[in-house]
């Protein structure tokens, strides 16, 4: 038996000298080869752009190939541009889109005299909710059949809208992460889109977007490879889009943030209780959970390594249940709370042996008491930061100081 | 062209410009395709390897030799006596010195890597080649690169301002 057959170009001795000047890399790299090389450029956008530059080949490899993106949501052109890219670079798995980038700057036919980056530094962070735009509510204000879109109702949009997302849900079949940032004129319709045709979206961040029950639900029913979701900000939607996703894809959620959504009640920790067992990371910040919903997350969220609560709503009770049901417990951070005590502390001292990480920011409460307990019972205890607990003082870390042996601490007013 | 040692089992390797290379059997194994043909008994007396040249292929051997104490069964008094640590980084400075060619050997290395499936050299090569991508200007990479701009001006402007459709 001989050596397996190549289909490449033979290599001779006397093709260098005979290139000089030439094309030596092309001739030299078959395509899946010059594919191998170019794919460990690395996902920087920058190198990438400078490898699609090159020539016609590597551009044409880079549009098949390139994976991540970040896109503008604003301007009068970010549909289009959205829709542009996504025709070019089918392959992308990784998009980013953020109304704090403009879109307009980019675009030929657009006024673009200004540079890209003073369009950018032109949008103050601290204002990104512009109400003067329309398009915020255009969903509310004009109910549009389900195939209509808000800009093909004659709306004006200076944002993307559920055009652009369905171009992008439609063109990138293989998308598994999706963060949608300030993206205040898209709806349900959108998120429908991604549902139907983005199967293996595992990650869905969701950031101060007007979203309605039916995208959040379509998405737990499309999309149930889903592992990861974060809500913050989110508007339009109830208690009952957050179920229906979950009863659909909890299964497969290991984890799940949830802040500052005023829809959010104990309802939905319930639905999580129940159907998210294999849930290890959850940050939760809500003034509207109770006891009630942390206890049922607690029951039904056994594989919890990652607890991050501000819910000003919750006292010991949630906390003993916490310490009580999640031993595999390892980072455990509690902010704003004013009605829990040391009970707490001593419960999840109790049960959570695991913990490494402890964070107590603004416990008004808790005492020296609280670290003593964790001190003596968690010997894994690796960082401690504490801030703002104004019953804390110096005996706090001598506990520690005098049980856990890795610790460090970064603590600022006790 | 190396020579017999007692106790190892050597093997030929053969060019297809008529060269011949006996070369520990240790070492050829570094290469997977041949470690495959190897354990499947396909290589009898002498293996011809098809698509690389005397030059291309003595290089690989080096690079063979050099690699083959770290992994292989042959090296084990070498890392009793010097530290993992200092051993790797002597191979590395080792590697930057190996990999000090010209654009057209190193093109045929990176070949010669994927055909012989090295994954050291592969990667040694190929990171070598798109190392210069960061740092340089587009016209550097080019020569670098030794790729001829197919560009057209205004299609070249073109990609440049579709650019900047995505961010950082």
């Amino acid at each position: 038996m001989g050596f397996p057959n190549s289909s490449r170009s033979l290599l001779s001795p006397a093709t260098p000298a005979a290139m000089k000047g030439a094309d030596l890399i092309n001739v030299a790299l078959p395509e899946e080869l010059l594919e191998d090389v170019l794919r460990r450029v690395g996902d920087e956008k920058r190198d990438l752009d400078s490898c699609a530059l090159v020539c016609r080949r590597w551009r044409r490899l880079d549009r098949a190939t390139r994976r991540s993106a970040k896109l503008p949501a604003s301007g009068v052109h970010a549909d289009e541009v959205v829709g542009l890219f996504v025709e070019r670079f089918p392959a992308l798995a990784d998009v980013s889109i953020d109304e704090r980038l403009s879109a307009d700057a980019a675009v030929v036919s657009a006024p673009a005299s200004r540079s890209r980056r003073h369009v950018i530094s032109s949008i103050p962070s601290g204002s990104r909710r512009r109400m003067s735009r329309v398009p915020r509510f255009a969903g509310i204000l004009f109910p549009l059949p389900s195939e209509q879109t808000p800009s093909g109702d004659g709306i004006e949009s200076f944002c993307l809208t559920d055009v652009g997302l369905t171009s992008l849900a439609r063109g990138c079949k293989g998308l598994e992460k999706l963060s949608l940032v300030w993206c205040s004129a898209i709806s349900s319709i959108g998120l429908v889109r991604v549902a139907e045709n983005c199967k293996k979206l595992a990650s869905l961040d969701i950031q101060a977007c007007y979203i309605g029950d039916p995208g959040l639900v379509a998405i737990g029913e499309g999309c149930n490879l889903l592992n990861n979701l974060s809500l913050r900000f989110v508007e339009g939607a109830t208690d009952e889009g957050l179920i229906g996703l979950i009863k659909s894809c909890g299964q497969s959620l290991l984890s799940l943030g949830i802040a500052n959504c005023a829809w959010m009640t104990d309802a939905s920790l319930r639905a999580v209780g129940s159907h998210c067992p294999n849930l290890e990371i959850l940050s939760l910040e809500s003034e509207l959970v109770k006891n009630d919903g942390v206890i049922s997350i607690a029951k039904g969220c056994r594989l919890l390594k990652n607890l991050k609560l501000q819910c000003i709503g919750a006292g010991d009770e949630a906390l003993e249940a916490i310490g009580s049901c999640c031993s595999l417990l390892e980072i455990l951070s509690l902010n704003n709370f004013e009605r829990f005590t040391d009970r707490s502390l001593s419960s999840i001292a109790k049960g959570c042996k695991n913990l490494t990480d402890l964070v107590l920011n603004d416990c008004l409460l808790l005492t020296d008491r609280s670290l003593e307990f964790v001190a003596r019972s968690c010997k894994r205890i690796a960082r401690l930061k504490i801030n703002g607990c104004q019953n804390m003082e110096t005996a706090a870390l001598e506990h520690i100081g005098r049980w856990c042996p890795y610790v460090f601490v970064e603590n600022s007013i006790c | 062209m190396a020579t017999r040692e007692a106790g190892k089992k050597m093997i030929m390797l053969k060019s297809p410009d008529g060269m011949e290379f006996e070369v520990e059997e240790a070492v050829a194994m570094e290469s997977q395709t041949i470690r495959k043909m190897i354990e499947d008994d396909c290589a009898d007396t002498a293996i011809l390897i098809p698509n690389i040249n005397s030059k291309i292929l003595s290089r690989v051997i080096e690079y063979c030799n050099k690699h083959v104490p770290t992994t292989g069964a042959t090296g084990a008094a070498a890392s009793d006596t010097v530290a993992p640590a200092a051993l790797a980084e002597d191979l590395k400075i080792w590697d930057a010195e190996f990999i000090k060619v010209n654009r057209a050997t190193r093109f045929n290395l990176i070949q010669a890597a994927s055909y012989l499936n090295i994954k050291g050299l592969l990667d040694l090569t190929s990171q070598t080649t798109i190392d210069t991508i960061s740092d340089n200007s587009l016209e550097e990479i080019r020569s670098f690169l030794s790729t001829k701009n197919d560009y057209l001006p205004e299609e070249e402007q073109t990609i440049r301002r579709e650019n900047q459709w995505a961010f950082q």
